[in-house]
């Protein structure tokens, strides 16, 4: 089956539009990486992947913000509504790219160049419309628009703003780096072994490639000879995969939908189950009292979990419902179907190539999800070692299902679990930077001076309570600029009522801290002081502002 | 309470207590197979622990569906009050440090294996310290603040019926309805329910005092009033290495006692060296 001819819209820096700061130097970042920027920015030298304050450097008035997908979505759905007015099929990759079906719209509207030149124009009038609304000038041009076979190439094509003739494009296709796979650890291996653009990783056996890298491998080659995203063993999936929900009564907020969606898409995952498929395309319909609907195409880079079906109706939703007036509903959602339009062999979560997977069971993430629709996604953690200082520094708390990002060299090993990881990683590749998997195996720790040596506290206090250190003549003990205490510590002082001063058997110390003093605003001095109580504790004692906190137990 | 000479000895995990003590149930001589009754588990029915602490434990492990305590040792009750006013004086055999510690031996010897653990309250765990001990950070999950009354409860069954161990560290005495149902969850679900009543040690007493603010120890009383099949406890801990105006907190020594019922009702004793 030949890949769909697709027309495909990118709109550059869709992030920093929707959060209205296009015309100034800023970046969106997410766990301290820069994964969007300004064309003010980039042009002060700020460029994607690079760390926060690596970004601030290179341009002190930076504006930093925030991830926030849902703001992102919001603010795309007046271009989703440009767009559907020449074909209704939009189908939503993530927000700042949609993408429809090229093939009929390019006869109506008299041919693909035509298509292509109006669908930008409307596109483009409805991009700067939202970010005029929003307070800022729309990027130039506003959105780019491009026509190749199969959404993967369009993809490629609207960035270049070509129209690639039929039939040509996995020739097109040859002159690309592997990088633009979005799997910056195949694209790494495949570097290593010479192969850097797509022409060459395409003319590797197919068979050999799905043998040394396993299936996403292997759809990661039929990318790069130009073939459709879905397999062709592939039948058409079975007919009853849509999911309804009537609401009775009638829900008005995103939330309150997102919360019925939650069961949706568990029993539409669980309804693809047993066929051993999942969804890559779903179509999101949703319909008021009033009989409005709003019907959107969503297709994610790899399969849909549950999670990332709750995330797309949400933001759906959220920008029918928020958005402006005029595409507004004007009464609460009545209805809310859930139908996959695409389905590919669920290949479920087994090694991949990196070999390096923390195979959560399907029973485990179950199970997690649960907890978090019961206290919120943020109250279920893991956690990833990182850099740091201080006891609390060293560990940092991800919620569950989210990427741990690559923070300081150390990376967590889970950066394919998610569904929609893809995205992200994509837009952090860095040519020539070495990927993820090498720092897995070295497992090399940058050195943090000053950092206290092993064994690390076994309690770490989140709020450290003010204790007071006094030497034998009561006086209290500081230290000096020199990093010397001023006396010899020998009694502590905790704050419950009534106790008296414990005895300071041994200490050790002070390690001082002089951290991030190139900026004003994060600038902290500490010390920090081993000392053993006489009632055989132990504790990590930090000074900072002149105050003496109990930072952490050796419990 | 004996003491010992911890300088000297540095294949301590193997020592056994010097006189004094009633020394129970003697750890090496009589390896991982206990005498069991006619209930014993599979293999497979048991979580594993580290090697060092596996002869601390009849089965040589966590038996799934069991409920393990980490609580003060079975001295007499410590005066409620101050936290370090009490020290060295009565009650000293319940505030022995180290429970903690002895929290992360255990969901290190789990983790690594690759079975999954939760741990639900306990906000100030130092997961540098787990990381230390050999624990998988990748199949540790965290729920620090598990809700309120009537919440946490089915967290924590939630998570019963999801991962391997569940630690619990309850802030607020438990009821004892709510700890029967878990550990009848825990026994029904085949996992293991670790729970650290902490709050009369001194970790729990600097809990109770450092996390929320106020100046009163206020988790003086919290309890597990359940049954429990093991009890972990810790009888001596002693730090060595850091002296006055130099060295650096470097081992610790710690004995660990565990009794429980059935085969465990001989209660077995060990030196830990920390880290080993």
């Amino acid at each position: 089956m030949p890949p769909v001819r697709t027309l495909v819209v990118w709109c550059p820096d869709w992030p920093l539009v929707a959060a209205g700061l296009a015309d100034r130097p800023a970046v969106v970042v997410a766990a301290n990486r820069v994964i969007a920027s300004s064309a003010p920015a980039r042009s002060e030298g700020v460029r994607l992947g690079q760390r926060r304050r690596e970004a601030q450097a290179c341009c002190p008035e930076l504006v930093v913000v925030g991830e926030d997908p849902a703001r992102d979505a919001r603010g795309f759905e007046p271009v989703v509504v440009a767009v559907a007015s020449f074909t209704p099929r939009v189908e939503l990759t993530r927000p700042g790219v949609c993408a429809i079906p090229a093939l009929a719209p390019a006869r109506y509207f008299g041919g693909e160049a035509s298509l292509a030149e109006q669908v930008c124009d409307a596109a483009g009038a409805a991009v700067v419309a939202v970010a005029g609304a929003a307070g800022t000038a729309a990027p130039s041009p506003p959105c780019r628009v491009g026509i190749a076979d199969g959404p993967f190439a369009a993809r490629l094509a609207a960035r270049e703003g070509m129209i690639v003739p039929s039939g040509a494009t996995p020739k097109w296709l040859g002159h690309f780096p592997v990088e633009v796979l979005g799997l910056p650890a195949l694209a790494d291996v495949l570097g290593r072994l010479g192969i850097h653009t797509l022409g060459e990783f395409a003319e590797l056996d197919e068979s050999a490639v799905l043998a040394r890298f396993g299936a996403e491998g292997g759809f990661a080659h039929r990318l790069a000879r130009g073939l459709d995203e879905r397999s062709l063993a592939l039948g058409d999936p079975p007919a009853d995969l849509t999911v309804c929900r009537e609401l009775d009564p009638p829900a008005d907020r995103a939330d309150t939908l997102a919360f019925v969606a939650v069961g949706l898409a568990e029993e539409l995952v669980g309804r693809l189950a047993p066929y051993g498929l999942a969804a890559t395309q779903l179509l999101v319909e949703a319909e008021t009292e009033h009989g409005e609907s709003l019907q959107r195409w969503w297709r994610g880079d790899r399969p849909f979990t549950a999670r990332a079906v709750v995330d797309r109706v949400r933001w759906q939703l959220e920008g029918w419902l928020q958005g402006p007036v005029i595409t507004a509903p004007t009464a609460g959602v009545t209805m809310l179907r859930l139908t996959v339009a695409d389905a590919v062999p669920d290949d479920g979560r087994q090694m991949d190539f990196e070999g390096a997977i923390a195979g959560a069971s399907r029973q485990v993430e179950r199970g997690l999800a649960r907890v978090q629709g019961l206290l919120g996604h943020e109250a279920v953690l893991t956690a990833v070692p990182t850099g740091g200082r201080g006891p609390g520094e060293q560990i940092r708390l991800v919620p569950w299902g989210e990427e741990p990002g690559e923070d300081r060299g150390i990376t967590g090993s889970k950066t394919a679990r998610l569904g929609g990881g893809g995205k992200r990683a994509s837009g952090r590749v860095r040519p020539g930077h070495r990927a993820a998997v090498v720092a897995n195996i070295t497992r090399e720790a940058p050195p943090w001076p000053g950092r206290l040596p092993p064994p690390s506290p076994a309690l770490v206090h989140p709020v450290p309570a003010p204790v007071e250190v006094l030497s034998s003549d009561g006086a209290p003990v500081g230290v000096t600029g020199r990093g010397r205490c001023t006396a010899a510590p020998s009694r502590l002082i905790l704050p419950v009522a009534g106790s008296s001063p414990v005895g300071i058997t041994g200490w050790a110390g002070p390690w001082p801290a002089d951290e991030r003093w190139w900026d004003p605003g994060a600038a902290r001095r500490q010390a920090r002081l081993q000392v053993l109580l006489d009632d055989g504790t132990a504790h990590l004692l930090v000074l900072e502002q002149g105050r003496w906190h109990l930072e952490a137990t050796y419990d | 309470m004996a003491t010992y000479a911890l300088a000297g000895a540095p294949s301590l995990p193997d020592a056994r207590p010097a006189g004094g003590l009633a020394v129970p149930g003697p750890c090496a001589a009589r390896g991982l197979r206990p005498r069991l009754g006619p209930g014993q588990l599979p293999a497979g029915r048991i979580l594993p622990v580290l090697p060092k602490l596996a002869r601390l434990f009849p089965l040589g492990g966590l038996p799934r569906g069991s409920t393990v305590l980490l609580g003060p040792a079975a001295a007499p009750d410590p005066l409620p009050g101050s936290a370090f006013a009490a020290s060295g004086t009565s009650g000293a055999a319940s505030q022995v440090p180290g429970l903690t510690s002895l929290l992360l031996l255990l969901l290190a010897g789990t983790s690594s294996q690759g079975y999954w653990c939760a741990v639900v309250g306990l906000p100030e765990l130092g997961l540098a310290a787990a990381a230390e001990l050999g624990a998988d950070l990748g199949h540790l999950v965290l729920v620090p603040q598990p809700g309120s009354e009537g919440r946490w409860q089915s967290v924590v069954t939630t998570l019963l019926e999801t991962v391997d161990l569940v630690c619990l560290a309850p802030d607020t005495p438990v009821r004892s309805t709510d700890a029967r149902r878990l550990s009848a969850r825990a026994r029904e679900r085949g996992s293991t329910l670790v729970v650290l009543d902490s709050a009369s040690t001194h970790g729990g007493v600097a809990r109770g005092f450092l996390s929320g603010g106020p100046v009163r120890p206020r988790r003086i009383v919290a309890r597990w009033p359940g049954p429990s099949d093991l009890r972990c406890a810790v009888r001596e801990s002693s730090w060595s290495g850091l002296e006055r105006g130099h060295g650096l907190l470097s081992f610790r020594q710690l004995e660990a006692e565990v009794d429980g019922r059935g085969a465990a009702s001989r209660p077995r004793r060990g030196l830990l060296r920390l880290p080993a």
